[in-house]
């Protein structure tokens, strides 16, 4: 399969936690999503794909045609990337003018009219146009990552990474995001998206591959109808529930019966229970796999 | 990517009219301060005028690159992840230290020609002033850019940045006061000399400056360690 990035052996240590990553790859031509619990290890895999973190072991390609090595001296590569992060993204006394200017002088591949009617179309200025003197500062952070988004796609580029980008947005934002991300991969041929999110569910219907993360390991990726075949929903009774436990990757319980994720191909295990199967959400099978990882005591 | 836009993008990202204001402002408040000083005791105002040219170079060179505040300023993620990040930051750091070389110069010059346009300006004593403005000057680069270079990757406070500053000014001064017990003559020829040494020194010590500085901010700018 044709990949955007293929990454193997990746492995960055801190004091505290070590990010190891043995393989993965995001397909390209899709949106992809990097699934995990705060501390996970997303933002540091996210900034070492995109060339802001080097001091990193392992190898990256990209777009099957250039390496990670030196990647802070191929710009044709970095132009082809476009990124948003969570925070220290702008100087707080940047005015919207000065980020323009900015992005243009910094990308060879900047449109100003596209920037600008991004942010016209993102309502950054609320209902009235355009207006560069207003300050960074000025922005709530969800206008802040709008300003982002609006920059990133004004920009000509055939991957974009974006870290929580729907984190700071309102429901309507967030379906909004949704649309443009489907938009930029309707562009042109080859485009991709890599997101992360510690919430899928908003994201669930624009996702079509999807990497969990777990303290700095991969611990399940695969494009979410084959995952969707690989783990089941089941309900069962509740006088079943301890035998259930032994089977389910997460678990919930009431009085009435129990609720969980298990593999497919354990399904014979619950055999002669009295249950019922129904095909999972992202979102549920992204929790039980996290659960079953999780160092949070559930 | 061209020297036109690195200048444009390193101004709009790092220095801003607001920092350019202050400093034209604090200029023009010297040469206010100081013409009125020199109308009651003129060496003073040349020494004044020195000292806050010293405080004004020391604000540029805090505020671009040296202080614990810009060095958050400097891992601003856009960029970063721009393919021209890391040569915008090298050149502005070149550029920084050439805005200190010139200023320095000028403000040299200026006090130079302020000085001779007096009346008694022509006296044998205003040029020992001048000559004594200059050598502190050159004590006080040379003393901070060496210890800048010991600190610079702790990120000093800007507190701890102009005690530095106040201190190897002080330190410099001092080191000439034995210079009152002998000739005028031989006073000029010592501080003549001290200049030319402390002048190369501190003009060598900038650029090892720029160089340290450039490692270590690119270790800070990409997250990895000093000796890559």
């Amino acid at each position: 399969m044709n990949n955007a990035i293929e990454a193997k052996n990746i492995v960055k240590k801190y004091k505290n936690f070590t990010l190891d990553v043995p393989e993965f790859s995001i397909p390209r031509g899709f949106a992809t999503a990097l699934i995990g619990e705060n501390g996970a290890g997303k933002t540091t895999l996210l900034d070492i794909l995109t060339g802001i973190k080097l001091d990193y072991s392992g190898d990256i390609s990209y777009f099957g045609e250039y390496s990670a090595a030196n990647i802070d001296k191929q710009p044709e590569l970095k132009e082809r990337i476009g990124y948003t992060g969570t925070e220290n993204y702008f100087l707080p006394q940047w005015t919207v003018g000065q980020v323009e200017e900015l992005y243009s002088l910094l990308f060879d591949g900047f449109d100003k009219n596209e920037f600008r009617n991004r942010c016209n179309e993102l309502a950054i200025f609320g209902g009235s146009g355009f207006d560069g003197s207003k300050k960074v500062n000025a922005l709530s952070d969800g206008t802040r990552t709008k300003l982002m988004l609006a920059g990133t796609l004004a920009r000509k580029t055939d991957l974009l990474i974006m870290d929580e980008p729907a984190s700071p947005l309102d429901p309507l934002m967030r379906d909004k995001l949704c649309e443009l991300i489907r938009e930029y991969l309707n562009s042109h041929e080859g485009s991709s998206v890599f997101f992360s999110t510690h919430n899928i569910s908003d994201m669930e219907n624009v996702t079509d591959y999807a990497i969990i993360m777990e303290h700095g390991q991969v611990i399940e990726q695969g494009f979410v109808e084959d995952l969707k075949e690989k783990y089941v929903s089941v309900k069962g009774e509740a006088t079943d529930t301890e035998v259930a436990r032994k089977v389910l990757y997460s678990i919930t319980t009431s009085n009435y019966g129990f609720e969980g994720i298990c593999l497919a191909e354990d399904l014979d295990k619950l055999a002669g229970l009295n249950i019922t199967t129904e095909t999972a959400s992202l979102f549920k099978i992204s929790v039980a796999i996290m659960k079953k990882n999780s160092l949070v005591k559930m | 990517m061209s020297r036109r836009k690195c200048f444009e993008a390193e101004y709009i990202a790092y220095a801003g009219k607001g920092n350019l204001l202050i400093v034209g402002l604090l200029l023009l408040g010297s040469c206010v301060i100081s013409y009125l000083l020199s109308k009651i005791i003129w060496q003073l105002a040349i020494m004044i005028a020195a000292i806050v040219s010293f405080g004004i170079l020391n604000f540029m060179d805090y505020f671009a690159f040296a202080g614990s505040n810009s060095k958050n300023s400097l891992g601003i993620n856009l960029i970063k992840s721009s393919p021209y990040g890391a040569e915008l930051f090298r050149k502005a750091l070149l550029q920084d230290m050439i805005n200190k070389l010139l200023f320095s110069v000028i403000t040299i010059c200026a006090v130079t020609v302020f000085v001779l346009c007096r009346p008694l300006g022509r006296e044998f004593s205003a040029f020992f002033v001048i000559l004594y403005a200059a050598a502190a000057f050159a004590t006080e680069q040379l003393l901070l850019n060496s210890s800048l270079w010991i600190t610079r990757k702790k990120g000093i406070t800007m507190q701890a940045h102009f005690l530095i500053m106040y201190l190897t000014f002080f330190a410099g001064s001092l080191l000439f006061l034995p210079l009152v017990f002998i000739s005028e003559e031989k006073s000029v020829f010592v501080m003549i000399l001290y200049i030319v040494i402390v002048g190369a020194l501190a003009v060598l010590a900038n650029i090892w400056l720029q160089k340290s500085c450039n490692k270590a901010y690119r270790s800070m700018f990409y997250d990895c360690e000093v000796s890559k």
